[in-house]
């Protein structure tokens, strides 16, 4: 399945090593993958806190291991941004 | 150390400059700056008195570390009873001139009285002299830095000045130091045009004395180790505040078209990636970042219009790099008027720093006179023929000329959105607490900025607390009451230090101000220390207000937040539980049910 992942305001900074940076790009999942799965892959799951918002809903972070990623879906991954 | 110890007293009835020993009861108690000139002005004036008469004063004032190597360690604060609000006001800039002014050997200046002539203040260390601003007055900012330098042939010379908008009485006019700076908002400038003064230009070689220097540096060493390797700051240097326009705009937080939404369909047009990207004509708005004196973050904007563009394709003067869009003009220029076009948003920024006016206040001014267009309230008999529908970029650079200049409708607009929409009978209309306008998010999706908004003493802003960790994990409103406080007591301790809050966004720790401050300054100084210094400061503010005849009524928000659910975003559907959270957070202050401080809490903080 394929879904949609955003990184957004400097959620890029917190990325692991080896992972290429990107604002905005689909990724090609297994069925059943969940949001902490997809978390774990781009590295960044201590780096809380950060806010996860799927299809536009928010999704706190005691459910991410348990929440599937469903085809089409869009995720967006926001970092603890402050001020302005 | 760190303070000067000494006070420039400026009559500007009599025509006097005058030297005072820094009272030092008062700087242990309200440390400096934004704490210590907010003490001054308490003592000296009564809060009753018309901002705008020469009763009122005007202070200007450094910190400890303003001009030291402690990063950030740059800012300068304007204190004075607000044009706008008729509340303290208390400005905070950064740029040169903050440094500047230290080195020249003052904590503070106080203005007071009125000149019977336009008159700028002109500093050279010990020598301090009012001279006449014929040739001056009725120039813009960026006409006058230039003239100033000329005049005393001193390229060096830092200046923080007023602009056509202060001199007419904008309720919203800013003092604009560095060109593109500015002590920003509540009419600071305003109350500095009705002393008949047009600028403050200073030339300092004195340095800054530090109590124990080897502890001083030592700490200030760790704080910037700590901002340089945190991801916060990196992020910062690299997008700017304007990074928040996505997050918000995701969230569902940000004000659009007067808050009548809360997400913009044009927000990717003004955030980072559009700053930082080629536009159709190849040309890139963002040239480079820029940071203020001693400042290792770097958050400015620095940004060059299209000369393509309509704004400036015949306005060869502004084809130039300068101070561009920040997260909070992109939405007060961007979607509080529902105005894509970075480039517009860009000029009207521009203009807002040349003729001295908040942007936040013009663009929320700006959108309440564009729904009282919506609802009928005003039609073009009242604008001067122009139409003031939603997105009209043009229309916001031509508004914006003329309320900097104070012709036509833009007079109107220069009110403020209070006044604006109470003349034409619909205040409900104003998105503005104690009479100033918000700054770029909203009460519902943000329910700790709500109550923060509600609360500031100094009406409707954004730097006051910081709940955001909170409210982007969160809109349930139990914890609220406690992150707004103890935000606030820590704010008003970072601008009583002369530094800035946006270390607090950057890796910034209470440890690390107080470790600086022990360094710089004598007394002894802890995180305890800090907190309580700032919740002085924070009582201090309520108590002006108090007396200037503010009540707990005044800690409210618009009608629209209140009542009106959220039309999208997480907080679909959720309006402010204020009257759930405002209780709750008088009782943490030590304050009675009607918002005023008890005398317990005064003895405690030693203010009885």
């Amino acid at each position: 399945m394929q879904v949609n992942v955003k990184l957004l305001g400097w959620m890029r900074e917190f990325l692991g090593d080896g992972i290429a940076h990107f604002d905005d790009k689909d990724f090609e999942l297994a069925e059943g993958h969940t949001l902490g799965e997809l978390i774990n892959t781009l590295g960044f799951r201590t780096e809380t806190p950060f806010m996860t918002m799927q299809n536009g809903d928010r999704v706190v972070d005691s459910v991410l291991d348990t929440t599937v990623i469903k085809d089409g879906d869009k995720i967006v991954f926001v970092p603890p941004l402050k001020g302005g | 150390m760190g303070w000067q110890k000494k006070i420039l007293r400026v009559n500007l009835t009599a025509g006097t400059c005058t030297h005072e020993p820094l009272n030092m009861a008062w700087a242990q108690q309200y440390l400096g700056s934004r704490g210590l000139a907010t003490k001054y002005l308490m003592e000296e004036i009564d809060p009753k008195v018309d901002p705008l008469s020469p009763d009122n004063k005007l202070v200007i004032a450094t910190g400890p570390l303003t001009g030291t190597i402690a990063s950030t360690g740059g800012r300068w604060t304007a204190v004075t009873k607000g044009a706008l609000t008729g509340a303290i006001a208390s400005s905070n800039s950064g740029g040169q001139f903050g440094g500047e002014l230290k080195m020249a050997g003052y904590d503070l200046i106080i203005f007071e009285g009125r000149s019977s002539q336009p008159v700028y203040l002109y500093i050279q260390d010990d020598d301090a002299q009012l001279l006449s601003a014929d040739g001056l007055w009725g120039r813009s900012v960026w006409e006058i830095e230039p003239a100033i330098k000329q005049r005393h042939n001193d390229p060096l010379i830092r200046i923080a000045s007023i602009g056509q908008a202060g001199e007419y009485g904008c309720r919203y006019a800013c003092i604009v130091n560095d060109l593109h700076r500015a002590a920003g908002r509540s009419g600071v400038g305003t109350v500095m045009g009705s002393k008949n003064l047009k600028a403050i230009a200073v030339r300092g070689t004195k340095g800054v004395k530090l109590h124990d220097p080897a502890k001083f540096f030592a700490a200030a060493k760790i704080a910037t180790a700590a901002l340089a390797s945190n991801k916060g700051r990196k992020g910062m240097t690299s997008d700017g505040t304007i990074a928040m326009m996505d997050v918000t705009g995701a969230f569902g937080a940000l004000p659009t078209r007067n808050n009548q939404q809360v997400q913009f369909e044009g927000a990717h047009k003004l955030n980072a990636k559009a700053m930082k990207s080629p536009n159709e004509n190849g040309h890139t708005n963002l040239i480079q970042n820029g940071a203020c004196f001693s400042c290792t973050i770097g958050c400015g904007r620095i940004s060059h219009i299209d000369p393509q563009h309509f704004s400036v394709k015949d306005k060869p003067q502004y084809q130039k790099a300068s101070g561009g869009l920040e997260y909070e003009t992109a939405y007060a220029l961007g979607s509080a008027v529902g105005v894509d076009d970075m480039d517009a948003a860009t000029y009207a920024g521009f203009l807002c720093n040349e003729y001295g006016m908040d942007p936040i206040s013009f663009g929320g001014s700006l959108a309440a006179a564009m729904e009282l267009y919506q609802v009928g309230a005003i039609t073009k008999a009242e604008t001067g023929g122009v139409d003031l529908v939603w997105g009209n970029a043009e229309a916001l650079c031509l508004m914006a000329e003329l309320t900097g200049k104070g012709e036509g409708f833009g007079r109107d607009i220069g009110m403020g959105s209070k006044r604006l929409t109470e003349k034409y009978g619909r205040p409900e209309l104003s998105m503005a607490v104690k009479g100033q306008e918000f700054a770029a998010y909203d009460g519902r999706a943000m329910q700790g900025m709500g109550l923060g908004y509600a609360t500031s003493n100094r009406g409707a802003c954004h730097l006051r607390a910081n709940p955001y960790a909170s409210d982007f994990t969160t809109t349930e409103t139990k914890d609220k009451p406690e992150v707004v406080r103890t935000t606030q007591d820590l704010i008003a301790a970072i601008d009583a230090s002369g530094l800035c809050l946006f270390t607090a966004h950057s890796g910034g720790t209470p440890e690390h101000y107080a470790t600086q401050l022990d360094g710089a300054c004598e007394g002894g100084w802890d995180v305890a220390r800090l907190n309580e210094t700032g919740e002085r400061i924070w009582n201090l503010e309520r108590q002006f207000n108090l007396a200037a005849g503010l009540t707990a009524k005044d800690d409210t928000l618009p009608k629209r937040i209140l009542e009106e659910p959220a039309p999208s975003g997480v907080a679909k559907g959720l309006v402010s539980q204020l009257k759930v959270m405002l209780p709750e957070y008088y009782k943490q202050r030590g304050w009675s049910e009607d918002g005023k401080p008890t005398a317990a809490t005064l003895e405690r903080l030693g203010m009885s």
